[in-house]
């Protein structure tokens, strides 16, 4: 049982957390393309967009909404940044072997896994309800 | 705290797959045939595809001039004729060269420039038909080598390294090469020209300044040209070759295996194949589909997503799409040597690519190889150097029109960056380089050459 500012404390968290990977993601994408003599891979270029429209704005937008929408859980929270993180992964990863100029059909691996994680973060997020301090004691 | 237990497991297991895609992709290895040597020479009507005989062949390198000859019982009388022969061509040269001069004086003239067959790329463009190898009235290859033009250090052990075939005896005549040296040096202004501005659309937008033969090669069978160019601030290496038969242009994997990740230096699998002239091809193993015809043997059958390259076995080049047949139709269509790479640079004489229009991943100035066709058996092989203060490189467009200057009227990129190697006559030509730091062969995983 968590209270709703429990809630939002380990929802920043994670924030804080996916906007360090991102920022990360965008250094390591810039110099990866700049050493890699102008061949380009959109991949590389936008693997930060990823966690940044995946996990950043929707974590701000239910921070700022938190009185009107449903904070989600620990589960969810934990699935859905292994989900961007996998996504982010194989993105860097396929950015890596496009400018290399080689190919390896293991990538779909990447997607297909984030994805999945994906639709189980969903899942969590409206079906799996962690019940909160006030609603218990409401239930008691 | 068992929730993030399994968040920390996850991403481990993540951390481990990427590791192991790393590795799978780029450093371990599977063999999936390890005896390539097969050659379909059915395609020829013949029971076995000939290898490009040394006889007779006069090799130049760096104004250094090698004649390999034939070891035979009557070595003494052959070497009396040869002798003879070769003074005899040194006179032809001679010849040959006071022609060049005076064609070099006629161009001069804009109308008279035209005679003038195929010292610069823009005149070869209009060049027409080439004789056959080694007919002496094509004066393609008497400007011949331009002393000190480029590694001449390493050009002397080499070429003797390269005619050291058991049943071949290479003799090298230095009187010989000072005669070369002298006509070439009066001949050098045939050696460093200016694109004719009017002689193509291409050259208007080109930075073509000079191009100088650095070396040649000579036999009844095939006749090569190498020529460098300096071209949009990039050295580009330019191997005109004429052959009596596409069966002289072969391919050869690493480590005689076609696999993933089997790799070899270009000059390691040129002198392993006894290679006159050899450059990197498409490196079929970065790649986990596309049709791989080599040789005239199927070994993957996969179409791709690329433009395959088609060398017939009467000597045509066609660019053709995956979708359009299968591997077998190809063979059935009497493909002798199939790449998947691309894209196709020139088709039917028209650049097919654009500035705006290059492969996607790699539009900048970088080092390349390609290939292409002038007419019936005649190539171009051409490889820049990139990535280094001197030499910046081509993208696809400038490399496409550099070759539709040259006369081509289909060419084909192969792979590029550090992959780029020219190998002639054992000596390595360009100068390869991955990062621009050093000079240094990539391993590769195949080649395209002559012999």
């Amino acid at each position: 049982m968590y209270t709703s500012d429990e809630k939002i404390k380990r929802l920043k968290d994670s924030l804080f957390g996916q906007i360090l990977f991102t920022i990360f993601c965008t250094i390591f994408g810039l110099i990866y393309e700049k050493f890699s003599h102008e061949v380009y891979s959109f991949y590389m270029i936008y693997a930060f967009a990823i966690p940044l429209v995946l996990a950043i704005l929707p974590y701000i937008v239910i921070i700022r909404r938190s009185d009107r929408m449903r904070i989600p859980g620990e589960i969810t929270i934990s699935i859905w940044n292994m989900a961007v993180a996998t996504l982010t992964v194989g993105s860097l990863f396929k950015g890596v072997i496009e400018i290399y100029g080689t190919t390896n059909k293991l990538t779909a691996v990447y997607p297909i896994a984030g994805g999945v994680l994906a639709v189980a973060a969903v899942f969590t997020y409206f079906f799996h309800k962690e019940r909160t301090e006030e609603e218990t004691s409401q239930t008691a | 705290m068992k929730k993030h237990k399994f968040t920390i497991v996850y991403m481990l297991v993540l951390t481990s797959f990427t590791v192991y895609m790393g590795l799978n992709t780029f450093v371990l290895s599977s063999v999936y045939e390890t005896d390539t040597s097969a050659m379909n020479s059915s395609l020829f009507g013949e029971e076995t595809v000939n290898t490009l005989s040394e006889a007779d062949a006069t090799v130049t390198l760096n104004g250094e001039t090698t004649t390999i000859t034939n070891d035979t019982e009557e070595s003494d009388d052959e070497e009396s004729d040869n002798a003879e022969n070769e003074d005899t061509k040194v006179k032809d040269n001679d010849e040959e060269d006071s022609d060049d001069t005076d064609d070099n004086n006629d161009e001069a003239d804009p109308d008279s420039s035209k005679d003038s067959e195929s010292h610069g790329p823009g005149s070869a463009k209009k060049s027409g038909k080439h004789g056959k190898p080694g007919s002496s009235s094509d004066s393609e290859s008497s400007g011949s080598s331009k002393p000190g033009a480029k590694k001449g250090d390493t050009s002397n052990s080499d070429t003797t390294a390269q005619a050291d075939s058991s049943e071949n005896k290479t003799t090298t005549d230095s009187s010989d090469n000072k005669t070369e040296t002298g006509s070439s040096d009066s001949d050098s202004s045939s050696q460093t020209e200016s694109l004719d501005d009017e002689s193509t659309s291409a050259s208007t937008s080109s930075e073509l300044t000079s191009g100088s033969v650095i070396g040649t090669y000579d036999n009844e069978d095939a006749r090569i040209t190498i020529t460098e160019y300096t071209y949009e601030d990039t050295q580009v290496y330019v191997a005109d070759v004429t052959l009596s038969s596409v069966e002289y242009i072969k391919t050869a994997f690493a480590d005689d295996s076609y696999g993933k990740n089997v790799t070899e230096t270009v000059s390691s699998m040129a002198s392993d194949n006894n290679a006159v002239l050899a450059i990197n091809g498409d490196n079929y193993g970065s790649q986990e589909s596309g049709y791989v015809i080599r040789n005239g043997i199927i070994y993957r059958d996969e179409a791709g997503t690329n433009d395959v390259l088609c060398i017939y076995a009467d000597g045509s080049m066609e660019v053709v799409s995956p979708d359009e047949y299968t591997a077998q139709e190809l063979i059935d269509k009497g493909v002798w040597q199939a790449f998947s790479f691309g894209p196709s640079l020139i088709e039917e004489g028209t650049v097919t690519v654009s500035e705006d229009d290059e492969v996607g991943k790699a539009r900048a100035s970088n080092p390349r190889t390609a290939i292409g066709i002038v007419d019936d058996l005649h190539y171009l092989i051409v490889v820049s150097d990139g990535r280094t203060d001197e030499s910046e490189g081509l993208s696809l467009y400038q490399l496409a029109e550099f070759m539709d200057s040259l006369g081509a009227t289909t060419a084909y990129n192969l792979d590029g960056g550090g992959s780029s190697t020219m190998v002639f006559n054992g000596t390595l030509i360009n100068n390869p380089t991955t990062t621009g730091n050093s000079i240094k062969e990539r391993e590769v995983n195949d080649i395209v050459y002559i012999g």
